[in-house]
């Protein structure tokens, strides 16, 4: 089992060494950019993410934000709390903000720990969001 | 030491340890290796997919907090079983931090001293089965929790 653990920390390592624990890329469809966000976010990697977003929004002519959350490993309440203050601020900026690909088993994490989803704008799928884009007031 | 524990039960002492990972918190990139490991012991002691991200998660937590307010220590993941042959996972989390001035305070939602939604705490203890912490101001703070198969 130990020597099962090191392999296993080994290629942990390898992955941290290539960069590859947390990323985000994105495209514009339809005036909506589409930020796909992996991995797992520490807490300056959250700080990061909030101001390559924003900076973003504020770059571009957006109607709004589609935040993909399908290649995120865990989702805990700070990483919450961050993905919150980025729709607060794109709101404020007047844009329109969606989650996109939250995973069975994240959703069910959010709801035990008690996270509040109420007021958040959740869409299923790229063309979902660019929907609730162009009629969300 | 100020000591709470989830419904005032204290934790069983007689669970037997099956295996034990460490994962030592200095940095930022240790908590993501701790998450990243604890959903692989969940998993190979036979847990399902919701309940692997829902330990780890509990692991993200507890790290984030450690990084946040103690700037490094330890957490450690071990696979346990009780008495009716029953397996777990028991997460133990400690640092050598200022400690917790209000432990019944730090946990109650929303109570936060940093800038988040103060959900960490309260969110181990709903995720996790059995849950105690220990604090003591200028010594520390120490954090065991379980869930069960």
């Amino acid at each position: 089992m130990e020597a099962d653990s090191f392999r296993l920390l080994n290629g942990v390592k390898a992955m941290m060494d290539s960069g590859d624990e947390y990323s985000v890329s994105g495209s514009v469809t339809n005036r909506c950019y589409i930020a796909c966000i992996n991995g797992e976010l520490s807490s300056a990697q959250m700080g990061q993410l909030y101001d390559e977003i924003v900076r973003m929004a504020e770059k571009r002519e957006l109607r709004g934000v589609i935040m993909d959350l399908n290649g995120l490993a865990v989702l805990d309440s700070a990483a919450f709390c961050v993905l919150r203050k980025i729709s607060g601020a794109l709101a404020l900026m007047g844009l329109k903000s969606a989650w996109m690909g939250i995973k069975p088993a994240i959703a069910s994490s959010l709801v035990d720990f008690g996270a509040d989803v109420d007021d958040l704008c959740i869409c299923q799928n790229i063309e979902d969001g660019v929907r609730l884009m162009s009629f969300q007031k | 030491m100020a000591k709470y524990c989830k419904n005032n039960r204290v934790l069983e002492a007689s669970a037997k340890l099956l295996e034990s990972s460490t994962f030592e918190l200095n940095e930022e990139n240790d908590q993501a290796t701790a998450v990243f490991m604890t959903r692989e012991i969940a998993k190979n002691a036979g847990f399902n997919l919701a309940d692997e991200v829902m330990v780890a998660t509990a692991v993200s937590e507890l790290a984030t907090n450690i990084l946040r307010y103690a700037s490094c220590g330890r957490i450690r993941v071990i696979v346990i079983q009780n008495g009716d042959g029953r397996t777990g996972i028991e997460i133990g989390a400690e640092d050598k931090g200022k400690g917790i001035r209000d432990l019944k305070l730090a946990m109650q939602d929303n109570y936060s001293t940093a800038e988040s939604l103060g959900l960490g705490l309260p969110s181990v203890e709903r995720i996790m089965d059995e849950f105690e912490i220990e604090s003591e101001i200028g010594q520390g703070t120490r954090i065991r929790a379980r869930r069960w198969l």
